[in-house]
């Protein structure tokens, strides 16, 4: 029996996107800062986008947690230039839930998004192409050495 | 303690049964009941803003998203949850006010889980406690495995409508169809009363009618899927309707026949009430346990046709469990309870650990109390050359005819066996078994003869 997670109150879920993009333009205050704003139809696309993303990664988050953190920690970023904030929003949810998934929900939210933030800066300097791809592949392959050798060990042990 | 101001957090246990398999469709986002649109909108808003919780929960505030599988998982046990609060509600009644709350409901049906769940816990102990000696693997493992790993991976937080578990043991009567921890109480609760109705007789009549059992079905009943309590209540109601006194359970063939004879002569009605009452005589049997009347009653659903296509067919004799004739019964070993594997291990390391022949021996005779474990112990290089020696020294005659029984068994199929005549362990002979007949054929005096006789003669029960 396959369950209909997508039923929300009323019609389609319409109640609850309009929260989820109130909470999303709240959020205008913080990277206004920085000279960062959504407006409200760039709020909704993005509440879209993460859906479709999260649709495509099998995956269910039922609120914007995740996208607020990313507005938060990237919008100081001094590459992320107005024009590609939305776009850039778009690619980090993409790699984001990209890597819950590869790496089996071992990372916490708060520890993916710092470990991104700082690849972006530090090793893409801000190319987010560069951080979907090679980086998001070196933070999976880094995953299953860990894993492999944990399990070596672990294997190691119970033999003893 | 205020006892006035204690709620009541467990029904009794007569009952923890209202939850059968609630719709957990989406169906089961309503507040139950002719609710309006806002109504019924405002219900599932509360649910999903649960189900956000939970999910936060589970991945300890680390995540706010989990895998599609997963949040299914935890949406079926919230509304598995909430099915059993608006199910078990005071308001449930005719003319009573309806909670329209999601998380009152869940908040109830939670608490009704956990006293459950904690109940169930009690009744295990119980059923761990005064469970039967008996060599019926599926009667151990669903009490020292099955049970305890339910316990184990059930989590009513996350999984409150999960029932996974391997409890292949069946019942006298089947579990309702009911889900989750409430399935496991029921069973448990039965189980309990089962364990319970056949202590009241002694272990060893138990083990002659399981013995039964498999040789007049032709079958290893250790290994079968009998219910003990199944055959000690269909024993005991035909040992009442041969006129035996109340508690005997062994009949004779010929007691068995003349039971059949008498049977066969009934009217149908009249069979059905001789049953009926003798099951109604067992059920209010002093020491018998509150409940046990009822669940012969319902027993007797089941066994009254049975008895009645079998009287009338003549058949009754496959229904009676009967000792065999005087002559074909020999001495009986009972064997004791096999260990589980992690025992047997610990058993094997420590006597791999004890330094001298006479140690590993006084480790084996401590410990192991069942053939079957003996034999393993023995193939599991625990012991080494005169090792054997020592211990078979130490066993007494039966012990050794019995060991002489599994290594010569396709010999002793054929006939009597006599030591002189044992030149050669088996084909397929292992160190032990070499090592066995060698002792064997050194044997001389009273002791040989006790060994050769046991081993043509004892049967192994």
């Amino acid at each position: 029996m396959k369950m209909n997670l997508t039923l929300l109150p009323g019609e389609g879920g319409i109640w609850l996107k309009e929260q989820q993009v109130g909470e999303l333009l709240a959020m205008n205050a913080e990277a206004g800062k920085y000279g960062l704003a959504l407006t409200p139809a760039a709020a909704a696309e993005i509440v879209e986008e993460r859906n479709r993303v999260l649709a495509g990664c099998g995956r269910v988050d039922l609120n914007v947690s995740v996208t607020k953190q990313l507005i938060a920690s990237f919008s100081s970023s001094p590459f992320v230039q107005p024009e590609d904030y939305v776009p850039l929003l778009h690619d980090l949810h993409e790699v984001f839930y990209y890597l819950k998934n590869e790496t089996e929900d071992t990372i916490g939210d708060a520890e993916l998004i710092a470990i991104l933030k700082d690849a972006y800066e530090n090793t893409c300097r801000g190319d987010s192409e560069l951080l979907k791809g090679k980086i998001a592949a070196a933070i999976v392959e880094r995953f299953r050495t860990e894993r492999r050798d944990v399990n070596c060990w672990g294997n190691e042990e119970a033999d003893r | 303690m205020n006892n006035e101001n204690r709620q009541p957090v467990v029904p009794d246990r007569q009952e923890l049964q209202p939850i059968g398999r609630p719709d957990q469709n989406t169906a089961a986002f309503r507040p139950g009941g002719r609710v309006d649109r806002e109504a019924a909108d405002g219900f599932r808003a509360e649910v999903m803003l649960l189900l956000q919780e939970l999910i936060l929960q589970y991945t300890a505030d680390s995540s706010s998203s989990v895998r599609v599988e997963t949040a299914e998982r935890i949406l079926r046990s919230l509304l598995y949850t909430i099915e059993v609060g608006k199910q078990s509600g005071p308001e449930t009644g005719p003319g009573r006010p309806r909670t329209r709350s999601a998380r009152e409901l869940y908040g109830r049906g939670l608490q009704i889980l956990t006293a459950c769940l904690a109940d169930a816990k009690e009744l295990y102990s119980e059923v761990k406690w005064k469970k039967l000696s008996v060599p019926l693997r599926t009667y151990n493992y669903t009490i020292n495995e099955a049970l305890p790993e339910f316990f184990l991976s059930y989590e009513v937080l996350f999984g409150a409508h999960e029932t996974m578990a391997n409890i292949d043991y069946p019942l006298l009567c089947d579990v309702p169809d009911l889900q989750g921890v409430f399935y496991l109480h029921r069973y448990l609760a039965q189980l309990a009363l089962e364990n319970e109705f056949c202590r009241c007789f002694r272990p060893e009549e138990i083990m002659r009618l399981l013995h039964n059992y498999g040789r007049i079905y032709d079958i290893d009943y250790r290994v079968s899927m009998v219910n003990i309590c199944e055959i000690v209540v269909n024993n005991a109601v035909f040992a009442i309707l041969a006129g035996r006194p109340p508690g005997e359970l062994t009949l004779t063939p010929a007691q068995a026949s003349d039971l059949s004879r008498e049977l066969h002569a009934l009217a149908p009605g009249e069979l059905e009430a001789a049953v009926l009452s003798a099951l109604a005589q067992i059920g209010t049997a002093p020491g018998g346990r509150p409940g046990l009347a009822e669940y012969l009653r319902q027993y007797a659903a089941g066994l009254v046709p049975r008895v009645r296509i079998a009287a009338a067919s003549g058949s009754l004799d496959a229904l009676i469990l009967t000792e065999p004739a005087a002559e074909a019964a020999g001495p009986v070993f009972i064997g004791g309870e096999r260990m589980d594997d992690r025992r047997f291990a610990a058993v094997c390391r420590r006597i791999t650990e004890s330094k001298t022949a006479a140690a590993k021996a006084a480790v084996i005779l401590a410990e192991i109390s069942s053939p079957e474990d003996l034999v393993d112990l023995f193939e599991a290089d625990c012991l080494f050359g005169d090792e054997y020696t020592t211990v078979f020294r130490r066993l007494d005659a039966t012990v050794l005819a019995v060991l002489g029984r599994v290594a010569f068994e396709a010999e002793l199929r054929a006939g009597p066996l006599s030591l002189a005549a044992l030149t050669a362990p088996p084909e397929s002979g292992t160190e032990w078994q070499e090592k066995y007949l060698e002792y064997l054929r050194s044997l001389r005096g009273e002791r040989r003869q006790a060994v050769e006789k046991m081993l043509n003669t004892v049967r192994i029960i």
